[in-house]
């Protein structure tokens, strides 16, 4: 009897993603408090690190590439266009907070309805909220937070039509999945996807409808809207490496932890010779080469990494291990390593800017310089530059030309005025913005910054190290 | 264990040890590299934490590396002073890899005649033979074989304990461990080829092992990773002088230097193991082979460096030995030969001390270490040029002017988040090659710098008497020895 016991405390002991687990049961039965908190932590910290290093609360380049679509000088989308031209500015910086929570309570509700294991829906809403890549979607003004609303929404009118049998609410669900496709091509084609495995589960006459004409949909905006494959890239071409892009613990913008990425591979190494997992696997093709031909395709690609990982952190630490006391400390070292790059993380939010000086000195450009002029500055800060000096910039990064991101090269690292003063005039160039951050990068005595001793050039408004500089024109 | 088998290891690690001590007695100084341990071990026993901030290297700089190995030496320096703690403890580590050597051996062939051979080789290997080196390799390679140990062991419960002690302590020692966990990639993919089911406790093992090695590497180089990315694996060495850390050597000396017999025992074993015996017997030696195939791969990766490769290469040779020894006695066994089975350990024996012993002493002999009379000259510095200047020294010397000088370095071989490496390393060379003085006296301005060493060692390394540009009112020599200093009395900025 007592080596029965002893042997039954002895399993609960080490069983630690199982409902035998106390710890692990009450987090389950009550995820849904646990994930406002901890999102409400994350906006918390991310707000609260931006006003300590006096940035702006809005933050991200892409947040300015929307932005500066209302003032009409960015393409940016329809919907977000829409969006913000309702919205107040003074409460701009709420909207992202306001789509991740409707995107996480869209996101248990739904997989409350499709039967989802409780385990599983806890465990990859956990690692996806502590991912940095959705960490930097949510807290942004990002294309990919509304696409995320729009396509749970979709699925949540189509199981709510599906259980309640109610055909109008499943054709409801056309609206938002229809929008959906006014992003990019490959939102439309992982949306494609997805409705595809729900029909490969529920094939029904409505699902096979509303499956069709969402890719007729994504073929008319493709065709006639001419929407690009991907959004962005929002950052500059030296920045745009694939590997500190997806593995956030190497310097970049976001991605995802290189413990997550580990977790990956074994989930894939789990699920391998699974069927059920068939339909899966046909999305890695596809967000892979995304991914490879714009690192902005690092959502679509965290999504399905993160259900890798998830199944394979469910699996790892369900079974029973052979040693046992190795198990607990695996998994807490494994919880240490997620949760550094998380914090990581956190701690570098406050890096991406812009700052409030930055805004200071682009208003100062808009209040005190005629509007035709161009401004040349670093290409991740042109969508600042849109938005609040409205002006037009020199080149920014989602433009994607080759001539301009040589010739902005060459301004930046030319010290030759032979060389330069032609691209300026012949771009129509006549101001130049230096951020703190080109300062120090660029090199002092050759380059841009050593080309400013000459006479051409005349500084026009300064604070701390950021310059505003005019270039006379020649007639 | 028999009784005798215990003596005779027991005398083997003595002897080792003795002749260790001795050469390394016998040559003055350490190796150039060790003054930056040195200080380290020196900075901790008196603050109790590592430079990590130190104002000196090149003028001032931020720098992270794992530090047990330093704090291990810290502890030892409480009881004895530095100087021999510097000289006895790497020594003493480094001893004692026959002693695990021999129980690695022992576990895979059951032989002890064959593992007292492995423990020789182990104990007489030249590349270990830097016995004034103070470098984490000593205390890495007998964490490493320790943990290979308890790999190997691992159905003993405490065996467990010791694997994860070892490899704690391994992973805060080297960011090398990489180069086990490697070996266990590989020995998963060994294991998979030939149809082998992986045991799940050594799968197990290796999932800690992974992602506790990372997890530590992240904790301390978290803010180089961040502003170098994946870059710091090569840790920002200027391409000028790459080869020297990951050099191609003729394959004659790499042999050398890991001993002839070994590397021909240990090539047959591997190709055997490999490629001719099945089930249980093949598979022994598969854990070793997959670690020799990662050194090679992370080798040429340029990884790890050369030296530490071959070190662990020799040893892992020290063990396959034990195997072939042991199936050369059963060869014997079924031949008409057998009376050779009785005088083959001691000819075996014999012909391995006498063809390492020799390369061994030589290694030693042959080290780098600077002169009294050079040591003197840094001393000097101390005393005699003002605290906020900086001393152009060669990059072998840069930790001399820090640890000895107290003064600011020019360069020295920590490249890690310094900033234009290359221009750096490429302007030091044109201060000791540059004909003319305007060029010098630029650089000199340049980077802010006033005196300029010339020890034998420049002397040597760019075949030059003096510097050629030192002529005129330009320069005052203030030190004047085997080692010259220079003060730089010209600039060609505009005064203030």
């Amino acid at each position: 009897m007592t080596t029965k016991k002893t042997k039954k405390n002895e399993l609960k002991k080490y069983h630690l993603l199982s409902t035998r687990n106390k710890c692990f049961a009450h987090l389950l039965n009550h995820q849904n408090k646990y994930f406002t908190l901890l999102l409400t932590t994350i906006f918390l910290i991310t707000y609260a690190s931006n006003y300590l290093k006096q940035n702006l609360a809005i933050f991200g380049a892409e947040s300015y590439y929307h932005l500066a679509s209302t003032k009409g000088l960015t393409e940016g989308t329809i919907l977000i266009k829409q969006l913000y031209s309702f919205v107040p500015e003074q409460i701009y910086f709420l909207v992202p907070l306001v789509l991740s929570f409707i995107s996480i309570y869209f996101f248990t509700n739904l997989t409350k309805k499709i039967n989802l294991p409780k385990k599983f829906t806890f465990v990859y809403l956990l690692l996806l909220l502590i991912t940095p890549t959705f960490i930097f979607t949510l807290t942004t003004i990002s294309a990919y937070g509304l696409y995320l609303v729009l396509i749970l929404s979709g699925f949540l009118l189509l199981t709510t039509a599906k259980q309640t049998k109610n055909m109008l609410i499943g054709y409801f669900s056309l609206v938002p999945f229809i929008l959906a496709t006014t992003f990019d091509l490959l939102s439309s084609l992982f949306m494609i996807g997805l409705l595809f495995t729900y029909l490969y589960v529920n094939k029904t006459k409505q699902n096979k409808n509303i499956f069709l004409v969402t890719i007729i949909a994504t073929v008319i905006g493709w065709a006639t809207f001419q929407i690009p494959f991907v959004m962005g890239p929002f950052i500059e071409k030296t920045k745009q490496t694939l590997l500190p892009n997806l593995i956030s613990d190497l310097g970049g913008l976001n991605g995802i932890s290189f413990f997550m990425l580990l977790l990956t591979f074994i989930g894939v190494a789990i699920t391998w010779k699974r069927k059920n997992f068939y339909l899966t696997y046909l999305f890695l093709p596809l967000v892979t080469t995304a991914y490879i031909y714009n690192v902005q395709a690092i959502f679509h690609l965290t999504l399905i990494t993160i259900f890798f990982a998830s199944f394979g952190l469910i699996k790892l630490f369900e079974q029973q291990w052979t040693l046992k006391e190795l198990k607990k400390i695996t998994f807490f070292i494994l919880c240490l390593g997620l949760l550094f790059s998380t914090i990581t993380y956190l701690d570098r939010i406050d890096e991406i800017g812009p700052t409030n000086i930055d805004a200071e000195m682009l208003i100062w450009i808009k209040e005190n310089v005629p509007e035709n002029k161009i401004v040349f500055t670093s290409p991740s800060e042109s969508y600042y530059v849109n938005y609040f000096a409205e002006r037009n910039t020199f080149y920014s990064p989602h433009q994607e030309s080759k001539q301009l991101t040589s010739d902005t090269e060459t301004i930046l690292d030319s010290t030759y005025t032979k060389t330069t003063f032609p691209l300026l005039q012949e771009n129509n160039v006549s101001l130049i913005y230096l951020t703190e951050e080109m300062n120090l990068k660029l090199p002092q005595n050759e380059g841009l910054l050593f080309l400013l001793k000459n006479e051409r050039f005349k500084i026009v408004h300064s604070q701390n190290k950021y310059q505003v500089w005019m270039y006379e024109q020649e007639e | 264990m028999k009784k005798e088998t215990k003596s005779v290891l027991w005398s083997i690690f003595i002897i080792i040890l003795i002749i260790r001590l001795v050469l390394a007695f016998t040559t003055p100084n350490l190796t150039y590299e060790s003054y930056f341990h040195l200080k380290q071990i020196e900075h901790i026993s008196e603050t109790g934490v590592p430079l990590y901030q130190d104002s000196l290297s090149y003028g001032g700089r931020s720098q992270v590396f794992l530090p047990l190995f330093h704090y291990l030496l810290a502890f030892f320096s409480l009881f004895l002073p530095l100087g021999l703690v510097a000289k006895i403890v790497p020594n003493l580590l480094i001893a004692t890899l026959p002693l695990i050597i021999f129980q690695i051996s022992k576990r895979i062939t059951k032989n002890e005649r064959a593992s007292l051979l492995s423990a020789v080789i182990a104990g007489l290997l030249p590349i270990h033979y830097f016995t004034n080196a103070l470098t984490s390799t000593a205390l890495f390679l007998p964490l490493l074989f320790l943990a290979i140990y308890s790999f190997l062991n691992l159905k003993k419960k405490k065996f467990l304990y010791l694997y994860a002690g070892s490899f704690l302590f391994m992973s805060l020692t080297s960011s090398a461990t990489l180069l086990l966990l490697m070996g266990f990639g590989i020995y998963i993919l060994l294991s998979f080829i030939e149809g082998r089911k992986m045991d799940r406790a050594e799968a197990e093992l290796i999932l800690f092992s992974v992602l506790f090695y990372f997890w530590i590497q992240f904790l301390f180089f978290k803010n180089v990773l961040i502003e170098s990315g994946i870059s710091i694996i090569w840790q920002n060495i200027p391409p000028q002088i790459v080869a020297q850390y990951f050099p191609k050597i003729p394959i004659l000396e790499a042999i050398l230097l890991v001993s002839i017999i070994p590397f021909m025992a240990g090539i047959y074993v591997a190709y055997r193991s490999l490629f001719q015996l099945k089930g249980v017997k093949g598979q022994k030696n598969f854990l070793l082979i997959s670690l020799v195939i990662s050194t090679t791969i992370l080798t040429w990766l340029r990884l790890i460096e050369f030296k530490v490769s071959l070190a662990f290469f020799g040893l892992v040779l020290a063990i396959l030995f034990a195997t072939f020894y042991q199936e050369t006695m059963n060869y014997f066994q079924h031949t008409k030969s057998k009376q050779l089975k009785k005088y083959f350990f001691l000819i075996i024996g014999t012909l391995l001390i006498l063809s390492m012993i020799f390369p061994a002493i030589n290694v030693s002999l042959d080290q780098k270490t600077p002169f009294e009379n050079d040591l003197e000259a840094f001393q000097w510095l101390e005393k005699n040029v003002p605290k906020k200047e900086g001393v152009i020294a060669l990059l072998e010397e840069g930790h001399l002017v820090t640890y000895y000088g107290k003064r600011e370095n020019f360069m020295d071989d920590q490249f890690s988040m310094i900033d234009n490496i290359e221009k750096r390393f490429a302007d030091l060379n044109s201060l000791f090659t540059t004909k003319f003085q305007t060029h010098a006296i630029s650089l000199l301005d340049e980077y802010d710098y006033k005196y300029l060493m010339f020890t034998p060692l420049a002397q040597e390394k760019y075949g030059i008497e003096r510097f050629d540009y030192i002529k005129g009112k330009c320069f005052d020599k203030i030190y004047d020895n085997e080692t010259k200093i220079y003060l730089a009395r010209c600039t060609l900025n505009e005064e203030n």
